[in-house]
This record gives C-alpha cells, sequence and structure tokens, in this order.
C-alpha cells in the first residue's frame, strides 16, 4: 500500500530516488554559481572516487614485500612494462593523489576566506580538517610503497620526525616502522594503513562530512547573516554553549526544501547534472595528465646509500624546510627541560613537531575564537578581514617554503639557483 | 534554587553506572591490548650487533660498511668506528675526503672526521661506536651502544 503523498514541494522523487538521501530536493540558484564555491568539494570528492578505483586495480597487482625480483619495486616494473594499461593507472592514481592534496588545501582556503567555517559549521570545520590529516597520512604512507629510494628515504625522514615527539615519540616511530629501522615490517605496516585503516576512517569522516553540509542548512549563504536561526538565552545570534553536536541547527527540519522557487532550482537535474560534469571533467584531466606525465620511479631502495638530495614529495617539502633550519639557542634545550643529560630537542622538534602542531591547533580553533558570526559567504568579508590577511600570510609562507625545498635546494640541501 | 536533596542510588541508576564503568574499562584493556600488540617486540641487541671482516681488510682512512651503516677509521694499527646515521633525521652520511668532514645528504648537517657537529641542522654528535674482536679477530661492533670519545679508538 502507497502511503506516500507527493505535493509540489515534495515530489514522489523526494521518497525514490537514493540520490535525496544525499542532497536536498531544492538548491539556492545562489550556491550553484561556480565562484561561489569553485566546485572544490566536488573537485575532491571526484579524485577521491578516482583514486580509490584506480588503487583497486593496483591492488590486484601489488605485492608489499622488499623482495627484489618479486616484490613491491618489482611490481611497479610489471606496471610499467608488462601490465596492459598498467602505466596509465598508476600514474593516474599518483596524480589524483597529487591534485587531492592541492584541491583540498584549496578547499579549507575557500571555507575560510568565506567565513563557511562559523556556526552552525563549526563541527563540519573540525571534521573537515580530520580529513585533510588522513589525506596527508594517505599521500605519506602511499610514498613507501614503491620502494624505491625516494619512497624509502622520505619515510626514514618522516619516521625519525614522529620519533622527535616528546615522550610518546619512540613508541609511536617503533609501531610505525615495527622495528628500529625502515623494513619488510614496515612495508606490511604501511600497506595495511594505506589500503585499509586509513580509506575506512576516511570514508566514515567523508560521510559524516557531506550529511553535515545538509544539516547545517547547506551551502554557507549570505542570506544566514543577522537571522537568528539559534534561539539560544544567551541573546540573539549566539551560539548555543552546549548541545551543539550532530543535531540540526536550523529553525526548519530540512530549510532548503522551503526554499522559494525565486531563489533556488530543484536539485535534481541543477545539481546532478553540475556534479556529472565535474566528475567528468576531473577524470579527464587526471588522465590526461596520467598520458603525459608518468609516474616517477627511482632505483630500488637501498638502506646503505641516501641520494642526493632527498627530498619528499611537494606536500611535505615545507615541512623538509622547516626541519632543515638551525634553531640557534633553542636546538641545544633538552627534553625534560630540567634533566641536562636527556636528548637534545632539535629542529625536528621545533620545525617538524611543534610548528606544525601550533599551526594546526590554530585552524581548529578559528571558528571558536570569536561568539558572533560575521560575514557567512562571503569572500574576504569586512569584518573579518584581519583572520583573512592571517590566514593568506600562513598560507603563502607555506607556499614559499615548498617552491624554496621544490626548486632551490640542490645536492646536500645547500641554496642553489637552478636557472 | 536550592540543590536537590542527594538522592540514594537507585537499583537503575547502579546497573547503568555499572556498565557505562564495564564498558570503558573493556575498551581501555581493548586498547592496551592493542597497543602491545603493534609494539614490535624484537630484542635491539640482536639487529644492532655486526661482525665485520679482519682489521687488515679495511685501508687507512675511512671506509663505509654499508650492511652496519657505520664507518671505519683506520691509522696505522688503530680502529674507531661512528655511526653513519645522520643524528639530524637519519639520513646516511657521506664522508668527503678532501674537506675531512661527513656530510649529509638531506638537509645539510656537516659533521667532523670525530663526529663533532660543524654545522647544523643536527644537534647531536655522530655516536661514536663500541668496537671488539670476536673470538676468530674479526672487528664487532655494538650499533646501539655509544662510547665516550675518549674510548673511541681500539689498538690491534
Amino acid at each position: 500500500m502507497n502511503t506516500i503523498t507527493p505535493t509540489p514541494d515534495r515530489p514522489r522523487s523526494a521518497y525514490r530516488n537514493f540520490y535525496h538521501h544525499l542532497h536536498p530536493l531544492r538548491i539556492r540558484r545562489d550556491s550553484l554559481r561556480p565562484a561561489a564555491t569553485f566546485g572544490l568539494g566536488l573537485i575532491a570528492v571526484s579524485l577521491v572516487i578516482i583514486i580509490v578505483l584506480t588503487g583497486l586495480l593496483l591492488m590486484f597487482h601489488y605485492v608489499p614485500s622488499t623482495d627484489p625480483t618479486a616484490g613491491a619495486y618489482a611490481s611497479m616494473q610489471d606496471l610499467r612494462w608488462i601490465v596492459p594499461f598498467g602505466r596509465l593507472v598508476r600514474a593516474m592514481h599518483r596524480w589524483a593523489a597529487h591534485f587531492l592534496v592541492l584541491v583540498v588545501v584549496l578547499h579549507l582556503a575557500s571555507v575560510f576566506l568565506r567565513g563557511a567555517f562559523q556556526v552552525p559549521r563549526r563541527t563540519n570545520w573540525l571534521c573537515g580538517l580530520g580529513l585533510l590529516l588522513l589525506v596527508l597520512a594517505e599521500s605519506f604512507t602511499g610514498y613507501l610503497l614503491p620502494w624505491d629510494q625516494l619512497a624509502y628515504w622520505a619515510t626514514v625522514v618522516a619516521s625519525n620526525i614522529a620519533g622527535a615527539v616528546p615522550l610518546l615519540g619512540g613508541w609511536l616511530r617503533q609501531v610505525l616502522l615495527g622495528g628500529s629501522d625502515v623494513s619488510q615490517v614496515t612495508l606490511v605496516r604501511f600497506y595495511a594503513l594505506h589500503v585499509f585503516a586509513l580509506p575506512l576512517l576516511m570514508f566514515i569522516l567523508l560521510a559524516i562530512h557531506l550529511w553535515r553540509v545538509r544539516i547545517d542548512g547547506g551551502l554557507a549563504h549570505r542570506s544566514e547573516n543577522g537571522v537568528s536561526v539559534y534561539p539560544s538565552p544567551l541573546g540573539e545570534g549566539a551560539a548555543p554553549a552546549a548541545g551543539e553536536g550532530l543535531r540540526p541547527r536550523t529553525p526548519e527540519p530540512h530549510p532548503p526544501t522551503r526554499l522559494s522557487e525565486d531563489s533556488s532550482l530543484p536539485t535534481w537535474p541543477h545539481l546532478v547534472l553540475r556534479e556529472a560534469a565535474i566528475f567528468l571533467a576531473c577524470l579527464a584531466v587526471v588522465a590526461a595528465a596520467a598520458l603525459f606525465f608518468d609516474a616517477p620511479l627511482g632505483e630500488p631502495a637501498n638502506p646503505a646509500h641516501a641520494p642526493e638530495p632527498a627530498k619528499a614529495a611537494w606536500y611535505f617539502l615545507g615541512l623538509q624546510e622547516l626541519v632543515s633550519y638551525d634553531y640557534g639557542p633553542l636546538s641545544r634545550l633538552h627534553w625534560p627541560p630540567w634533566n641536562s643529560a636527556g636528548p637534545v630537542l632539535g629542529p625536528e622538534f621545533w620545525g617538524g613537531v611543534l610548528l606544525p602542531f601550533l599551526l594546526f591547533t590554530a585552524l581548529c580553533a578559528v571558528p571558536y575564537l570569536r561568539a558572533k558570526p560575521c560575514g557567512i559567504g562571503i569572500y574576504f568579508a569586512l569584518g573579518r578581514r584581519w583572520s583573512c590577511i592571517i590566514f593568506l600570510a600562513a598560507l603563502l609562507t607555506i607556499a614559499a617554503l615548498t617552491f624554496v625545498g621544490y626548486f632551490l635546494r640542490g645536492p646536500n640541501w645547500i641554496l642553489t639557483w637552478t636557472w | 534554587m536550592t540543590d536537590p536533596a542527594p538522592q540514594p542510588l537507585s537499583r537503575r541508576g547502579f546497573l547503568q553506572a555499572a556498565a557505562v564503568g564495564l564498558a570503558a574499562v573493556a575498551t581501555g584493556l581493548a586498547a592496551f591490548m592493542a597497543a602491545r600488540f603493534i609494539t614490535p617486540a624484537l630484542p635491539h641487541a640482536q639487529l644492532s650487533d655486526f661482525t665485520l671482516d679482519l682489521p687488515a681488510a679495511y685501508p687507512e682512512g675511512q671506509s663505509f660498511v654499508p650492511t652496519a651503516r657505520i664507518f671505519i677509521e683506520r691509522r696505522g694499527n688503530r680502529f674507531r668506528c661512528l655511526s653513519a646515521e645522520c643524528t639530524h633525521l637519519g639520513c646516511i652520511v657521506a664522508w668527503n675526503a678532501p674537506r675531512r668532514e661527513f656530510d649529509c645528504p638531506c638537509h645539510g648537517s656537516v659533521f667532523t672526521a670525530d663526529g663533532a657537529v660543524l654545522k647544523g641542522p643536527a644537534a647531536r654528535p655522530l655516536p661514536v661506536l663500541r668496537l671488539t674482536r670476536d673470538a676468530g679477530g674479526r672487528l664487532l661492533v655494538q650499533r646501539r651502544t655509544s662510547v665516550a670519545p675518549d674510548q673511541a679508538w681500539i689498538t690491534i
């Protein structure tokens, strides 16, 4: 027996179509403008889909072993020379992963600059930061798997940075490596993290991330400014002090369904067509990049010889810059501070652990620093101009460090002008 | 507002608290077991002792031993062993013979022939490792045992 009564507000498709479990029925015309978000979130999801599918294909050939003739390195060579389309699939996986790091950083910047991290989207901002960490962890664990020189030495360096964390560092490093050196055990652990543990966490967080977009009332929009959508004893527009959990915080249960005919469009087909177009464009760009630029493969890993210079992937070069500086008297402080016989806190702690930790903590704290939302959905809103300036300065600093690490560091990590 | 009078713990309240407490203990135990499970249990000493060649196999000056990742320095009949792992982030340093120093390719640290830091970012000297001889007269190095610089040299 059919108990559904379709209305103009809720057509039959609202009940029968899985798509509408992910999306509201109507979406603001304004949110569909390309410049509203530059589609960065959708691009990131598209890239994740490409990465998962190509990764699944790669798993049919990849052997997580250090055996020189039948192990990881040999399977890379097989993908390159023997497996039909192997080179293409591997390069697509790699390029999509590189693009993903870039796109999630731009996505973060876009959300920050248009103030979309403020109430009621604070939880989703934290969720997004968690996803950023997972993307970086996936990139890092994936980097070791080809078992070539770059992979090996990037992991040696990164695991020693992990070892510089006070108190927990030694244990963390041992657990990551499965011993005291990068070895076969490490390769299996990174493989398990890369293909199962991290993707599982990512899938859960991504599901919450996308669901929260809907729960929080769709994309951040300027019409939310000055509207008291949070009835609270604290006063007009004040954020609820407690209970800001996974519950709708908007006055209507499904606000976008109440959007007026003038200001909104049905998501089917207007949003779904755009999503399909973005996915296909991502696929085309990744495929083209993979066809024209092969994924590199260095010499097989050699624990006795570090390449010159040993560079991490571009997205970790800013970090590598930070650990290569001499922090002067700070580098000679001991841990714990009152024990002068204890280990020295070198640059690996100051630049590799403390600075990134402070940066990430600041990002987490940002939505909680201002009681009253300001300039929601408006890029560079005047009321948030200082936070926007500081954010852009930090982002440019990271970009500059990456540039220096990528282009200006020669053998022995000496500054060189390459042009 | 006055505080409500303290209620005696009801049966339902006690069972709820007990269930939550047990769940917390079980989760803690499981987390502890998992943490122990993924902690490698290999005895380090076994992996850190390397038997090298007879002393005669090493020429005058610095020789790199890839398997143990160390440098053996020979001066006449005296031998010394330095770790080749940079104390900054673990890359293998290279002996720069003309300048008589160790250079790290990863972040540019420079060490003297004695292992002292000439230039950062490394904050600690290269460890001097304990060098002994086994029954057959071959050199034996203990990768994880460092000695004071004044005990570095052994005479053969």
